[in-house]
């Protein structure tokens, strides 16, 4: 299961992210790894890209960007 | 500078408030934008401290020192590598609304070993939240100065002062946790980890968390963003942006205009006629004109965005429209620039400033001047109703208005491929992150969008105006000699002949002007232009062009919408004003040298399809050319776009001759 699978309103706790060089890094740096806990706030008309709360803070992000984040099952 | 003491170096992540806050501490009419983009730049001001004045340094908004953007590789060339530009100090500004992040940054800031202050802005979005940040704690947690302010309310500044003062004389380096700011050390899982733990332990005793239920900021979130409302909000905004720029802003740029006639009419009045009042008048005057005209377009623009990105809805725009523009290998941070740049390029390629990745900004720069601008609608508009019959297809659409309506479409479809393109060969290795903060709403600073719209307009009169301004007097020198004497002679005779009948004053005038029209025709005729016209004519046969249509393109390069003017002089309208039946009847009834009409429906096409898509705009080249930072842009975008402009102009003549329309 990865973040971009994550209904609306839903909630989840990351499990690791998917290596793939920068990209990961600034997932990371942005505060999404292990352990922090995420929630799918909605997506854009189109269906991409989607709106997450993450920490204190709001970020928009491509699917193809969420699919690299792993949730813990 | 040179009084300055020392310099201090002022970093933190993108809006939290960094460019207020420079702003506020030096009074400098000077801004930075969070994404100056393509060609980065750092802006310095004087900051009075009790001690004296030291030099502000105001760098790019970042989320770390591992440069991912052009933005982050400046702060960290600044910062990290031993640069001369290396600040003697730090001044980090913290979001207290969402103070683990702003702290992961100053982690590796702190790891810097400079003498560090941090300024903890934002307490009044932080307390919205339900967060609270005491300064004193976390103040003794970090061991640095830490001093609540509001910036945008020029709260708590002489504290900063004080505190950065005494950190300087002190010259104590800060402590970070340790960890390596760059190479492969840091930007490691471990190390990412371990600093956010690192900021997670200096904030347990400093915060306190309360239950607020949903914000105000949230619940408009919902709407704004909604799939439904929020496009129609987007609709309406942008509706309304457009509306400005196209129709609003008329009246500022015709008194503009008139302003720059009537100043250049009281300084000519009393010079004789001859070739430097005509240097001055159409050359110099015609040129600073054409610079001014801009400015309302660009100040209501700038207005707008200035608005929208202080109030975070920028950022939502971008949201709703990514899906649309990813598929070019854009994002949503394209939209505003590409649909400003249908009212007028110039202040739609400096709106790319918002766009933060470099590639992006560039083909959403070069892209920009293919959407029909305002400046090509008059032309469109005179062709169309010198030439095209009023008949209703289906006896709904008018045909004349279906092809205004395919003008612009031709732009946008051509924009298509040509961004697909470009962004496909200026992929390089590392990938694209469409990662965006969709910061919380607030009210937008008064004093931050106008100190955005004056230091954006007075650059762009500054840095373009006199590029486009030399570019309007030498397309003049060219259009105004070789002047025979003899010709000169000859109508001056005529004049004369003019002034001696027995005819009304009226009559005596319209005749006088009659005929200085027709010098003027003749003078442009065998002007270095029109030989340029005539010789280079072949190129533009296989749009049907005749040479005087041609030489009217060429004058044209400066400014598209001269091309009417020029129009006017080589086929002698009697003028009646742009818009006016005059210049109409004078195209309908021009012939060429062998007596068959110059235009047919299939000319008139072939011409409005080459403005269409044709770069004849000194202004964009030149505001390309400050923007991407190198010549070369500017010269590829001219080339690119008439290329298309002339094929395209090609094969619409060869179709519309082939239908029977030639």
């Amino acid at each position: 299961m990865t973040l971009d699978l994550l209904k609306d309103g839903q909630s989840g706790t990351i499990g690791g992210l998917r290596h793939q060089q920068a990209s990961s890094v600034r997932l990371m740096e942005m505060g999404l790894f292990e352990g922090s806990r995420v929630t799918v706030l909605r997506r854009a008309p189109m269906g991409d890209p989607m709106e997450i709360q993450v920490g204190d803070y709001r970020l928009s992000l491509r699917r193809d960007e969420a699919a690299l984040v792993d949730m813990a099952s | 500078m040179s009084s300055a003491r020392f310099r201090v170096a002022l970093a933190g992540n993108p809006n939290v408030g960094k460019t207020t806050l420079f702003n506020a501490l030096t009074g400098l009419n000077q801004r930075t934008g969070n994404y100056p983009g393509v060609t980065v730049s750092t802006h310095s001001g004087v900051w009075e401290l009790p001690g004296g004045p030291v030099e502000l340094m105001d760098l790019p908004g970042a989320y770390s020192l591992t440069a991912l953007s052009p933005d982050e590789a400046l702060v960290n060339k600044i910062l990290v590598g031993k640069t001369d530009q290396a600040p003697a100090a730090l001044l980090v500004i913290v979001d207290a609304s969402n103070p683990e992040r702003n702290l992961y940054f100053l982690s590796q800031l702190m790891d810097l070993g400079l003498p560090t202050v941090v300024a903890l802005n934002m307490g009044d979005v932080a307390e919205s939240k339900g967060l609270k940040v005491d300064a004193g704690r976390l103040s003794k947690a970090l061991g640095l100065r830490v001093v609540p302010i509001r910036a945008h309310k020029h709260d708590g500044l002489q504290a900063l002062g004080q505190a950065m003062e005494q950190t300087a004389l002190e010259a104590k380096p800060a402590h970070g946790p340790g960890l390596a700011v760059q190479g492969p050390g840091a930007a490691n899982p471990v190390a990412i980890r371990g600093r956010y733990e690192w900021a997670r332990n200096k904030l347990v005793d400093a915060i306190t968390r309360s239950d607020v239920g949903v914000r105000f900021s949230d619940r408009v979130d919902k709407v704004l963003t909604h799939r439904v409302w929020g496009v129609l909000a987007l609709v309406l905004v942008m509706g309304m942006i457009f509306q400005s720029i196209y129709a609003w802003s008329q009246p500022l740029m015709d008194l503009m205009q008139s302003l720059v006639s009537w100043i250049g009419a009281i300084l000519l009045r009393p010079m004789a006629p001859g070739i430097l009042k005509e240097l001055l008048s159409n050359g110099v005057i015609a040129g600073v004109g054409s610079v001014l005209v801009f400015v309302p377009q660009i100040a209501i623009l700038f207005l707008f965005i200035a608005i929208l990105e202080d109030c975070g809805y920028m950022a939502r725009s971008a949201f709703l429209m990514d899906r649309l523009f990813a598929k070019l290998g854009l994002s949503g941070r394209s939209f505003i620039p590409l649909l400003s740049s249908f009212a007028c390029a110039v202040p739609g390629i400096l709106a790319t400033r918002t766009i933060s990745d470099r590639k992006e900004r560039l083909t959403t720069m070069l892209v920009a001047p293919l959407m029909s601008c305002s400046a090509r609608l008059p032309v469109y508009t005179v062709l169309i109703a010198a030439f095209l019959p009023g008949r209703r297809l289906f006896g709904l659409i008018d045909q004349r208005a279906l092809v205004l309506f395919a003008l612009y479409a031709l732009g946008l479809a051509v924009a298509v491929p040509i961004a697909y393109l470009l962004r496909k060969r200026m992929r390089a290795g590392v990938a694209c992150l469409f990662l965006m903060e969709l910061p919380s709403y607030k009210w937008p600073d008064l004093h931050t969008v106008l100190r955005r719209v004056t230091e954006q307009c007075r650059e762009f009169v500054v840095n373009a105006g006199t590029m486009i301004l030399s570019v309007a007097v030498v397309v003049w020198a060219l259009g105004a000699f070789p002047r025979p004497q003899a010709l000169l002679d000859d109508f001056q005779a005529r004049k004369q002949t003019l002034a001696e009948q027995a005819v009304p004053d009226s009559a005596k005038a319209a005749g006088q002007a009659e005929l200085d029209r027709q010098e003027q025709g003749a003078l442009l005729r065998q002007s270095w232009l029109g030989r340029t016209g005539r010789i280079i004519n072949p190129v533009f046969e296989p749009l049907g062009w005749d040479w005087r249509v041609t030489m009217s393109a060429l004058a044209s390069i400066p400014a598209r919408e001269v091309v009417l003017g020029s129009l006017g002089a080589i086929f002698n309208s009697n003028g009646g004003g742009e818009n006016g039946g005059g210049l109409r009847q004078a195209l309908i009834h021009a012939r060429r040298d062998d007596g068959t009409p110059v235009f047919s429906i299939a000319v008139a096409l072939s011409l409005m399809v080459f403005f269409a898509l044709c770069a004849q705009c000194a202004s964009t080249l030149q505001v390309i050319r400050r923007e991407s930072g190198h010549w070369g842009w500017a010269a590829f975008t001219f080339t690119y776009m008439t290329v298309l402009a002339w094929g395209a102009g090609a094969i619409v003549f060869h179709v519309a001759a082939a239908f029977g329309l030639g």
